[in-house]
């Protein structure tokens, strides 16, 4: 199957669950979503986590269906820094092979992925309020807008390498200690 | 003109986009579409939430402003305002590394700013820069900071810790009908963080040859949605010199603390902030002049149905001024208003407003001058709205005015015309005619010179309100995602403007006597050059025609209110040197004044800010770097010359 059709596919099967999201107007989903695909303009993942030069960009999504759906909708034929980017939905347990972003969505699962994956070149990102749960970046909504977090230990601890022009954004930036 | 957004949080649609990774053309169609749709008071309200494929056209900043809940709001996009409007952004303060409010207006290329002495400053819009300067309305929060002892702004006493500005927005050029009677050349309109957008610690303390300062703030939670900060800071500054060398003596310092509560609910938000403030200025006999004030402010804002909703505040200000040997002045003023906006028909957006100051003065005279009657109790009682119509998709109109009622001269009428035409979604087009006004204050009517009879100058009973009518045009475009453009071109024929007239009794009062125009240009842009390199430029040319009308012998032949360059123009540059080090420079030429003369000075300001560990920067900056000292305003050789400066500042936030 071609890289196009591979789309179309994908993106024929997610159009209901779009469909339904369009109805409920979730802007926060897609906020979200938007950021997630930008993020990975500001990061620099150790050399060797990619096979090769074309091999493409995961972005994995854990407990979040309706991002993950929107996600793939932002990502369709577009390219970071030469790479195809692929969403794939996870489930709790499948493994973390090859993934390069991790989103795990919900307040209250995920603790235990957030601890495995970020000990790996995995930009791990959370929506989640408890301190043990957060990933490298973690998304608030201050004021009605969704902001963001970062933990930069964490993700310079997995040698992940993070932009200013990121950090700049972050509504905080902090280093050891959980956000 | 834009709205006014009395309700604190603003949209956050920032004139420049830093962050952009997008760079195709339909990008920019994409995010402009999407900038519409997000904030819906645009026109567009009931339009579904932007697809997610222009959601990422955006910058992470832009992504970072959208409102995610609100369908109907009161913001209004900046970038589509039919108006010279400069922002400064936090971003920048910080970048510049102003300490005072004064320093960080010197971003703004649309102002006119000189430091003229320690703490003192002449800043103006568009000419008639003094130390009396009186053609500006100056805002924060919402709070009206000009004095109407001279309708003009005492900068000594206007400060706020700098890292919870949110943002400045500076409109050059008449906006009396949203802003206020004195709006007759711009609006400075300082707005804070909301609270939540201030929590945790900060200290920040720096000192180097020219200023120390010590600030801290404490943010935290209240229950659910409340949120509240508290701050402190302590600010001094070193006497400045004459072109001699010789030290001025006006060495200053002062001090001030404040809070700000505020409080969210869906549709509903309340906010509630104070500050108050002691400063001590030097200067020879008879001994230090002591300034001093509170202010006490809240607001409600409301969202009704179908993108209505209304804003009710209050404040109430307290300032004291004393001046060994020249006077004393207490003055309390309140003011009450009401705002509301409403979107009748899907092709008007109406806002009207009320307000109510009041404003009570108690003068203490001397026996070199005098404000007679010593106290003065004024009010002012203000009508005014505006609708923004959308002739077609792409053209607006705007209809706005307001009718002030004032002590001095009863009722007067301010109205503005504005256009706007976009003809692609990434350029803007206006233009605008307005009427505006600048009222009596009581240096104009009540000032007395020597502090007895006889008097040398013998007030202005008949000084009448000074009219001005303003012809502007603009364009603004965003050529690209790196990219953005502003130029503004405007004429204003100025009527009754302040002389001081020989009376037939021998002695001189103040009158109307001068009349005429100023025209000018005013232009800026910025520039991604590299991911992480932004660079800025801005130019303002200003020509003035004033003369004497029949009749009048001003004693200073016209030349007495204002003292403007010719041009001046300034560019930025922010470089981020390695992902934890910033590197800013700013030159800025601002052309001679011709009386008393000043020569045209280059100065050269730089910031190196290293970013130790998240939450620990230090910096180091110099100012001035180019002279040993130059003159910005007043006559040789007594005027006060700013200095070369090096400052070390460590901001930790934790």
């Amino acid at each position: 199957m071609t890289a196009t059709a591979r789309m179309l596919l994908a993106w024929l099967l997610l159009l209901p669950c779009t469909a339904a999201l369009a109805a409920t107007d979730n802007l926060e989903t897609r906020v979200k979503a938007a950021f997630l695909f930008k993020f990975c303009n500001y990061i620099e993942w150790p050399r060797d986590t990619f096979s090769s030069a074309e091999a493409p960009l995961v972005i994995a999504v854990m407990g979040a269906d309706s991002l993950a759906g929107e996600l793939q909708l932002a990502v369709m034929d577009r390219q970071i820094n030469g790479r195809a980017v692929i969403v794939r939905q996870l489930r709790p347990d499948d493994s973390l092979e090859g993934v390069h972003v991790l989103f795990i969505g919900g307040k209250g699962a995920g603790q235990r992925h957030t601890a495995v994956s970020t000990k790996l070149p995995i930009l791990t990102v959370t929506e989640n309020e408890h301190p043990a749960a957060t990933g490298m970046i973690n998304f608030v909504v201050v004021n009605d807008r969704v902001r963001f977090d970062i933990a930069r230990d964490r993700a310079e601890q997995a040698g992940l390498k993070l932009s200013s022009l990121l950090l700049s954004v972050a509504r905080r930036v902090q280093t050891g200690v959980p956000l | 003109m834009f709205r006014r957004r009395l309700a604190h949080r603003g949209s956050g649609c920032q004139e420049r986009n830093r962050l952009s990774s997008g760079t195709a053309p339909a990008a920019l169609a994409c995010r402009c579409l999407l900038l519409l749709a997000a904030l819906p008071s645009t026109g567009l309200s009931l339009q579904p939430s932007p697809p997610v494929r222009s959601l990422t056209e955006l910058s992470l900043e832009e992504l970072a402003n959208i409102e995610i809940t609100s369908v109907a709001k009161k913001t209004g996009s900046l970038s589509k305002a039919p108006a010279s409007v400069f922002v400064i952004t936090a971003n920048d303060i910080r970048r510049y590394g102003a300490n005072s409010l004064p320093e960080a207006l010197r971003l703004a290329p649309n102002l006119l700013v000189a430091q003229v002495s320690g703490g003192q400053y002449a800043i103006s819009a568009r000419g008639f820069n003094g130390t009396t300067s009186n053609k500006l309305q100056v805002l924060i929060d919402g709070r009206i900071v000009y004095t109407p002892l001279f309708s003009g702004v005492f900068w000594d006493a206007q400060d706020l810790l700098l890292e919870d500005i949110e943002r400045i927005e500076v409109i050059s050029g008449p906006a009396a009908a949203l802003w206020g009677t004195n709006a007759v050349n711009g609006v400075i309109n300082v707005i804070t963080r909301h609270a939540a957008d201030s929590q945790g610690n900060l200290l920040s303390a720096g000192g180097g040859n020219r200023e120390q300062i010590l600030a801290s703030r404490h943010g935290g939670a209240v229950g659910d949605s409340g949120h509240y900060r508290v701050y402190a800071k302590l600010l001094d500054q070193q006497e400045t010199e004459r072109a001699n060398g010789d030290a001025v003596e006006d060495g200053w310092g002062r001090h001030q603390a404040g809070f700000r509560l505020d409080w969210d609910t869906p549709g509903d938000s309340l906010q509630f902030q104070g500050d108050a403030y002691r400063g001590e200025l030097d200067q020879p006999l008879p001994g230090s002049r002591k300034i001093e004030g509170a202010n006490l402010l809240t607001r409600f804002h409301r969202d009704l149905a179908e993108g209505a909703g209304f804003t009710l505040s209050a404040y109430h200000d307290y300032s004291m001024r004393d001046y060994p040997g020249v006077f004393v002045e207490h003055l309390n003023t309140s003011q009450l208003e009401f705002l509301y906006n409403l979107k009748p028909h899907r092709h008007h957006h109406l806002q009207w407003g009320l307000d109510y100051r009041y404003s009570r003065d108690r003068i203490h005279n001397s026996d070199t001058l005098a404000f007679l009657p010593a106290r003065e109790n004024l009010d002012w009682l203000s009508l005014y709205g505006q609708d923004e119509i959308n002739l077609r998709d792409n053209l607006r109109l705007t209809l706005s005015g307001r009718v002030e009622h004032n002590d001095y001269t009863g009722s007067e009428f301010m109205p503005a015309a504005r256009l706007a035409w976009t003809p692609g979604s990434e350029q803007l087009l206006w233009g605008a005619i307005s009427r505006s006004v600048r009222t009596p204050s009581r240096i104009d009517r009540d000032f007395f010179v020597p502090g007895q009879p006889p008097y040398l100058l013998a007030g202005g009973a008949d000084f009448d309100a000074e009219t001005a009518v303003s012809y502007e045009a603009g364009y603004r475009a965003l050529p690209s995602a790196q990219s953005s453009w502003s130029i503004t071109v405007f004429h204003t024929d100025y009527d009754r403007l302040r002389t001081v007239e020989p009376a037939t009794s021998g002695t001189l009062v103040i009158d109307n006597g001068l009349e005429g125009s100023y025209s000018g240009i005013e232009t800026w842009g910025n520039y991604q050059v590299t991911d992480n390199w932004r660079i800025y430029a801005g130019f303002t040319a200003l020509k003035d025609r004033l003369h004497l009308k029949s009749g009048s012998a001003d004693i200073n032949g016209g030349h007495s209110e204002g003292n403007d360059p010719s041009h001046q123009w300034q560019v930025r540059s922010q470089l981020d040197l390695r992902q934890d080090v910033d590197f800013d420079l700013m030159v800025r030429r601002v052309g001679e004044l011709p009386e008393p003369e000043v020569p045209a000075y280059v100065a050269l300001d730089m910031r190196i800010g290293w970013r130790l560990e998240p939450g620990v920067e230090l910096s180091l900056m110099g100012r001035n770097l180019l002279d040993q000292r130059h003159p910005e305003f007043g006559a040789y050789p007594s005027r006060s010359e700013i200095s070369r400066s090096i400052f070390l500042g460590l901001r930790w936030s934790f």
